[in-house]
């Protein structure tokens, strides 16, 4: 169990007592004796971004509080109901200058501005994983550029997500069959050619003008972070097969490669390599034709319809398969046994969208479903509405929250004035 | 007054000089004759305004020269105009241009670097001049790096390795490799702080593993380092402390750079580093020669390729889904050929912005011979056919597959988008954004009866609050509804006959202009100087890696008349024009950005 224990700072206090004594930072825990040792389990967050989404009455649930039904949609979280927390009616408030487009990607994690809460959170110094975060996609495409990312490690750094499980494999696990002795000439070598790049980028950062400097620091900035991320790699952890490589991208990768990304994700947190995933499903504008649950037009195309037209019957399959697909990394954490519970006991999975109504284009009413108490932070089992003008930064809060963060400001300022979504917490 | 910031070192004076001659001639006087300022100066004349011709032979007479070198924030570019160059931010090499650069440096294929991650545009064009890199950024390069290390090393040790460098033994010959190789992956001469931090690296690989690993890390460190992966315009000085909005003339190996990363983008090549270390690309005439010379290589016409399919879009044409059943991977992939094929055959044939907009010349794969019904031509070697497109039909780049199946949507035609990719990219007039609130999508048809797309669009633009903008797009798209969603000619929309009647009004153009159909769109479009301008802008945003706004509206109207002129070369003729124009040689440094 996470023992830090703060009345709520703001995001800038926290910042600068990080470090400092204020917090009792993780103890990193390889293997699952954690509770053996009297140490606590990690806690782990990953994000699934579900595009094109319609909060409608196949989607909203009934009833509220703890005595709710699933709606037709999110059948497939049922046997999860105790761990559930489903949330409705927030608005991507921050995205609603871009009335016409798909655009409130750039905005759904991170409220308005600078780095998402995903990253954030992987950003805090406490975070000392082998690997900083997994931003994975499953149909999504390497060249699909800033347009598409909802993952950024701060202003004007958006995070590609990996769409190929044979890559991500790679980033985990190649080293692991590397003999040891090897391995730490690797390293070291690794270690040492960072150092000198960081060098060179000194040298040319002291004769360039301003703006230039900033870009250098940026990127001496990546170096540094990147020479943290080398030492702490272990090799801790039963290695899953490698998968097929992609040959080259194809509109029907989604179905293939999702469950091999959600297994890469669930491997690598319970081996806690990492703590901190984004899972993209396609992306806006995108999406495959969903053929295998008898779809004829693409994803992106059929959620332009509305209840009643055929075009929608396709669309709601399409959205029933992608929760399932979210079900299934739920059933993932759950089955895998930590302490008297599972890993779903000390994480928090969330799936959301940064629209409400895909066919109008509407930042409002998006969804935000959590599976998870994150180690007992969060009140799951309950179906919570919130009213209209909600803004999805007080989720972001809560995220940050669940995580043992408990920060008062994400995001645009404007829309942080009530904090988090208290009620959701435990 | 902005200041000049000028190369100190000798060689570099060069530059200056040029930038100055060209500072006395128009961009349609730099193509037509070296001389017609009133006499180069020699390449050691030091920059001294008395050494200028006389300052009458300067159309417009604009004071562009102060004493000193120091110049002003204008340069003329034409009669009685002046422009002011924007400001450029550094560069990161897009993805092409790194696995070209990678390619040409390390003499091997270097196509795996397709896996580090996308770039980020400067208006339409791939430039990496906004968006900083991540740890993961940081993670690919070090990737690609190794990767590209071992093979280079591997597959073309020979060419890496000067000769004999074996018999000098292992110290000395790291030594010598990392001497001869730094030169051109910085594109730049260097100097002994820059060999020390790779020196450091062979000698921890030789310490670590052994000589090998020493040439690897050496490898490796280069191209990871900012002056690889950068595009560095500093003018050879320290700007540390140079103002925003300073400018300052690009030093010889600069210039190479630039115009190696525009024609080709890739580095440049041991001919243009001859040129920049002798300072001969510095003189008009010398630059000139290097421009015709990489004018007459491959890679030249696949940057036109290039430039196209992203001024355009087209290029995403082999990523959309579309419904149409015929809407195949090679379909789409001969479709992006066909445009790329077609503008790099017409530029290189020394034709004009006009043809772009009005030529039926095609070569056209079988799927695409069938699409633009134009069956029957025997294919060549390459499989594909030399046709010429139904005149009545089709006309130049808008009407050709690739742009109406990009400017569409899933599974219709979307007059608004193809409106909207005339407005913004054809003719640099992007409509303002919509009112907030506004719901986007067609309201289904719910009168049981057929709808032509002209006609739910009708009913949405009614709306007072959106006919203000849509009255820019929809009449212009509408012209293009007798081609359906990947292209195909019709004349039918479902079950009713299409009707392509449109109208140019609002925007900065002409008068009101009603036409019928995308080849009368077409012809309207060949005659718009807007268009042209537009064509000339969007070229110097590529050239440049910047955004190019209306104070440097005479550069691009007087580029644009040289794209347009037959006799001055046409579009290949602009863009020698630009490459030797001082707003080639320039950069003005930019605010910083937080």
């Amino acid at each position: 169990m996470n023992t830090l224990k703060l009345s709520r700072l703001s995001r800038r206090s926290l910042l600068a007592s990080v470090g400092g004594a204020s917090l009792l930072p993780f103890v990193p825990m390889f293997g699952r004796d954690a509770e053996a040792q009297g140490g606590a389990f990690p806690k782990r967050i990953v994000i699934v971004n579900l595009p094109n989404w319609t909060t409608d009455a196949n989607t909203l649930c009934g009833g509220t509080g703890a005595d709710f039904t699933f709606s037709e949609t999110y059948k497939s979280l049922e046997p999860y109901r105790s761990d559930m927390l489903i949330v409705d009616g927030l608005d991507n408030m921050a995205a609603e200058g871009a009335a016409h487009s798909h655009a409130g990607n750039l905005v759904l994690l991170n409220g308005g501005e600078g780095a998402s809460i995903d990253q954030w959170i992987a950003q805090q110094p406490e975070i000392t994983t082998a690997v900083r975060s997994l931003v994975v996609g499953a149909g999504t495409r390497n060249e699909s550029g800033r347009d598409h990312v909802i993952s950024f490690a701060g202003a004007n750094r958006p995070i590609v997500p990996e769409a190929n499980p044979a890559a991500l494999w790679a980033a985990l696990f190649q080293d692991f069959k590397v003999d040891p002795t090897q391995r730490n000439t690797t390293k070291d070598a690794n270690k040492g050619v960072l150092d000198n790049v960081a060098v060179q980028l000194n040298n040319l950062k002291r004769l360039l003008p301003q703006d230039d400097q900033l870009k250098l620091e940026a990127h001496n900035q990546s170096i540094v972070e990147l020479q943290a991320q080398i030492q702490r790699a272990v090799y801790d952890c039963t290695v899953p097969a490698q998968p097929e490589a992609f040959a080259e991208y194809n509109r029907a990768d989604m179905l293939k490669s999702s469950p091999l990304q959600m297994d890469l994700i669930t491997t690598a947190m319970a081996c806690d390599l990492s703590r901190v995933a984004t899972l993209y499903y396609g992306h806006e504008r995108g999406g495959p034709t969903m053929d295998w649950v008898g779809g004829t037009t693409h994803y992106h195309d059929s959620s332009h319809s509305s209840i009643g037209e055929s075009k929608y019957e396709q669309y709601s399959r399409g959205r029933t398969w992608l929760v399932e697909q979210y079900a299934g990394l739920v059933k993932r954490f759950k089955d895998t046994p930590e302490g008297n519970g599972s890993m779903l006991d000390n994480s928090v999975l969330a799936f959301t969208s940064c629209m409400g109504s895909s066919n109008r284009h509407a930042k409002e009413s998006i969804p935000f479903v959590l599976a998870g108490g994150a180690g007992g932070a969060l009140s799951t089992g309950r179906y919570v509405t919130y009213p209209g003008g909600t803004p999805v930064n007080r989720m972001l809060m809560t995220l940050a929250h669940a995580m043992g963060y408990p920060i008062d400001m994400f995001g645009e300022a404007q829309y942080c004035a009530d904090g988090p979504l208290a009620d959701l917490h435990a | 007054m902005r200041k000049l910031i000028r190369p100190s070192s000798a060689p570099l004076v060069s530059v200056v000089v040029a930038l100055i001659t060209a500072l006395g001639g128009c961009a349609g006087d730099l193509t037509s004759g070296a001389d017609s300022t009133g006499g180069l100066p020699g390449v050691n004349a030091g920059p001294n305004p008395g050494a200028l011709p006389p300052t009458g032979t300067t159309p417009g007479g604009v004071p562009s020269v102060n004493g000193g070198g120091i110049v002003g924030e204008t340069i003329p570019c034409g009669s009685a105009a002046s422009a002011a160059p924007g400001p450029s931010r550094m560069a990161r090499l897009s993805r092409i241009q790194y696995q070209n650069t990678a390619r040409d440096l390390l003499g091997i294929d270097a196509s795996h670097a397709a896996s580090l991650s996308t770039d980020e545009r400067t208006g339409l064009f791939a430039a990496n001049t906004t968006t900083l890199p991540t740890l993961e950024t940081s993670q690919a390069y070090m990737r690609t790096a190794a990767t590209l290390a071992t093979e280079a090393l591997k597959q073309n040790r020979q060419g890496l390795l000067p000769t004999d460098c074996m018999a000098l033994g292992e110290a000395a010959c790291g030594r010598a490799f990392i001497a001869a190789l730094l030169p051109k992956a910085y594109r730049r001469p260097v100097s002994p702080q820059d060999i020390e931090p790779v020196l450091a690296s062979f000698n921890l690989g030789v310490q670590l593993v052994g000589f090998e690993r020493g040439l690897e890390l050496a490898l490796q460190t280069v191209l990871m380092s900012p002056d690889f992966l950068y595009r560095v315009e500093r003018g050879g000085q320290d700007l540390s402390t140079a103002a925003p909005g300073t400018v300052i003339a690009l030093d010889n190996y600069e210039l190479a750079s630039r115009l190696s990363y525009f024609l080709w983008q890739s580095m440049p090549d041991d001919q243009l580093f001859a040129a920049a270390a002798d300072g001969s690309i510095a003189t008009p005439s010398g630059r000139t020669q290097q421009v015709d010379r990489m004018m007459s290589s491959p890679a030249f016409l696949s940057m036109l390729e290039h430039f196209h399919a992203q001024w355009l879009g087209t290029e995403e044409v082999t990523q959309i889904a579309r419904t149409a059943d015929e809407f195949t991977n090679p379909l789409a992939a001969a479709m992006n050929q066909e445009m790329g094929l077609f503008v790099s055959d017409t530029i290189a044939e020394k034709r004009t912005v006009t043809d772009l907009f009005l030529s039926t010349n095609a070569k056209v794969s079988p799927e695409l011979a069938a699409l633009y019904d134009v069956q029957g031509a025997t294919p060549g070697a390459d499989g594909l056919a030399s046709v010429t497109l139904p005149e009545a039909e089709r006309a130049g780049l808008l009407t050709r597959a690739a742009f109406l199946a990009v400017h569409a949507q899933d599974a219709r035609t979307s007059p608004t988008v193809r409106g909207y990719a005339v407005r913004d990219r054809v003719l640099c007039q992007t409509p303002p954004e919509p009112p907030k609130g506004v719901d986007a999508v067609l309201t289904p048809n719910t009168t049981g009866q057929p709808e032509t797309v002209r006609q739910q669009l009708e009913r949405h633009a009614s709306d007072p609050a959106c006919s203000g903008c849509h009255q820019l797009m929809d009449p212009v798209g509408l012209g293009f509804e007798n081609y359906d969603l990947i292209g195909r000619y019709r004349q039918m929309d479902g079950e009713l006959p299409v009707d392509a009647k449109g109208i140019f009004v609002g925007g900065t153009g002409p008068a009101a202009k009603e036409f019928n159909g995308g080849v009368e769109l077409s012809k309207i479009v060949a005659q718009m100087p807007e268009a042209k301008a537009c064509y000339a802008r969007q070229w110097m945003s590529y050239a440049l890696s910047r955004s190019v706004d209306e104070p440097e509206a005479c550069l691009f109207q007087e580029f644009a008349k040289i794209a347009d002129d037959p006799n001055r070369g046409g579009i290949r003729g602009m863009l020698q024009a630009l490459v030797t124009h001082a707003v080639f040689s320039v950069r003005v440094l930019p605010a910083s950005n937080k």
